[in-house]
């Protein structure tokens, strides 16, 4: 299936999955968590997204089931807690393993949001990087000038706190910079923006959206309907 | 063309001028060297041209007059190219591929699409770029940064094209493929070259200001400053005009090929 998903069917699948959670059956949760897992086999990086699954995800789902079904409280009650952490959180894990930053980066670009937000959006997850880089390099140019990285770890964490104030300095002053470079390369500018790659909507996206959302809407009609 | 009449700054709670009292007159077509020691005022007076210091340095005090084409508009954004000293700080990091951080601006400005993909190949050919076509800028050299965030603003033809030490990172195969570049480019545009590399520069400018501690030293050709009065001892010269300073010859020549047969006359006589 390793299809290129449009973002917004990746939304549309997360909503799905979600409404499942707080608004399905326990016998629709459990097919929920079934669909899910055949999902999770489906996708590009499915190692890392097994891996993630068996790490983190069932642990804590199993350990919800425990605290929630002891002291004599309904074996159900313990069984509703755990499927709900699994269908909220396993298909941020496919989503997230199964498209590509690109896909996603190249799909916000058709959504109706300003250019800037989106911008904002992609840009955030840059400057971790950068200010993680800025801190390496503060650290490495402490460390030559007498900085002793390998103390103790209270000693390790209390030291670290002042290198944190030039990291600081240092992002906002390439910022600054950063934003009188985005003046000239047109951020501002009011002409309708013309993009060079765009990934648009596929029939099978546009197929999938409408299914995800008639079904996360029937299921929300079918929970205050049904006894 | 541009004229700049009695040009002075102030930031905001400082004491002394960043620059002051610059006047010029630049035609179209030519560039201008704008060389000094560190501290001069040379990136400032770059962002009064391109008109950061009315927008974004408010605080500070701005007299003078800069004119554009005859009409006291400046150029717009697109028609502004503008290459800062810290190249990694000029790409959007928005982008994943040399080929899309080139076409950010274009799409900015909203260009057609096909002139967008003429104007990427025009540019990954100018800059010896193709091989990194498909290459995340955040993997590349310092040097290789350097020319694309040329290549990105150069990608917009500006009228008005301002470098701001734009060899710094650069290697000799690089500096020779951006200074050919630029000869080309100066046919169209005008440009503004702020620089410690005088070989460059000389080589480049028509025209160069030397400013010091914010003063307007000399404005003239290359050739008139060398053969000047004027103290250069803060400038890096290169090393075939320091050798003629350095034997005493009183008409300093920017061409090789003429101090070379100077020399040899020199060793002749001796």
């Amino acid at each position: 299936m390793h299809r290129t998903l449009h973002p917004l069917t990746s939304l549309c699948f997360i909503l799905f999955f979600f409404v499942i959670a707080l608004f399905g059956a326990p016998t629709t949760q459990m097919v929920g968590v079934m669909i899910l897992l055949s999902a999770a086999s489906s996708i590009r990086k499915r190692k890392q997204a097994w891996k993630k699954i068996a790490l983190y995800i069932l642990p804590i789902g199993i350990l919800l089931f425990l605290v929630n079904s002891a002291f004599g409280a309904p074996f159900s009650r313990g069984l509703a807690y755990a499927l709900r952490f699994v269908l909220l959180i396993t298909p941020l894990v496919i989503v997230l393993l199964g498209g590509s930053p690109t896909d996603f980066r190249l799909g916000l670009r058709t959504v109706p949001i300003p250019s800037r937000l989106h911008y904002l959006f992609i840009f955030s997850f840059e400057i971790i990087q950068s200010l993680r880089d800025v801190f390496q390099a503060v650290y490495i140019g402490q460390q030559l000038r007498g900085y002793n990285a390998n103390r103790s770890l209270g000693n390790k964490w209390k030291n670290i706190f002042p290198l944190l104030l030039p990291v600081m300095l240092i992002a906002i002053s390439q910022g600054l910079d950063r934003s009188l470079a985005f003046e000239f390369k047109g951020i501002e500018s009011p002409a309708e923006k013309i993009y060079l790659r765009t990934l648009t909507l596929s029939p099978f996206d546009k197929l999938s959206i409408a299914i995800l959302l008639l079904s996360s809407l029937g299921l929300i009609v079918a929970s205050f309907i049904l006894p | 063309m541009i004229t700049i009449k009695d040009l002075s700054f102030r930031y905001k709670q400082e004491a002394r001028n960043s620059f002051e009292h610059i006047s010029l007159h630049l035609q179209d077509g030519q560039a201008l060297g704008v060389i000094g020691p560190s501290q001069a005022g040379k990136t400032t007076f770059a962002y009064a041209l391109a008109g950061l210091l009315q927008k974004h340095f408010r605080g500070g005090s701005l007299t003078g007059t800069v004119i554009f084409d005859a009409q006291d508009q400046a150029p717009g954004t697109s028609e502004i190219g503008f290459v800062f000293q810290d190249a990694s700080l000029q790409l959007s990091g928005v982008t994943e591929t040399v080929e899309e951080e080139i076409a950010f601006s274009l799409e900015q400005f909203g260009v057609p699409r096909d002139i967008m993909r003429e104007r990427i190949e025009e540019q990954l050919s100018t800059f010896h770029l193709i091989g990194l076509r498909y290459r995340h800028p955040k993997t590349l050299s310092g040097g290789e940064t350097q020319m694309l965030a040329i290549a990105s603003e150069a990608a917009k033809h500006p009228r008005l094209f301002i470098l701001d030490e734009p060899t710094q990172a650069l290697d000799a195969d690089h500096v020779r493929h951006l200074i050919d570049f630029l000869r080309v480019a100066k046919r169209s545009s005008t440009i503004i070259f702020i620089e410690q590399n005088m070989s460059a520069t000389f080589e480049l400018c028509n025209h160069v200001l030397f400013l010091e501690n914010g003063r307007q030293q000399f404005l003239g050709t290359p050739h008139d400053l060398l053969n000047s009065n004027i103290d250069v001892s803060s400038l890096t010269l290169p090393e075939l005009i320091d050798v003629q300073r350095s034997l005493g010859r009183n008409h300093i020549s920017l061409l090789f090929k003429e101090t070379i047969e100077w020399m040899k006359k020199c060793r002749t006589s001796a």
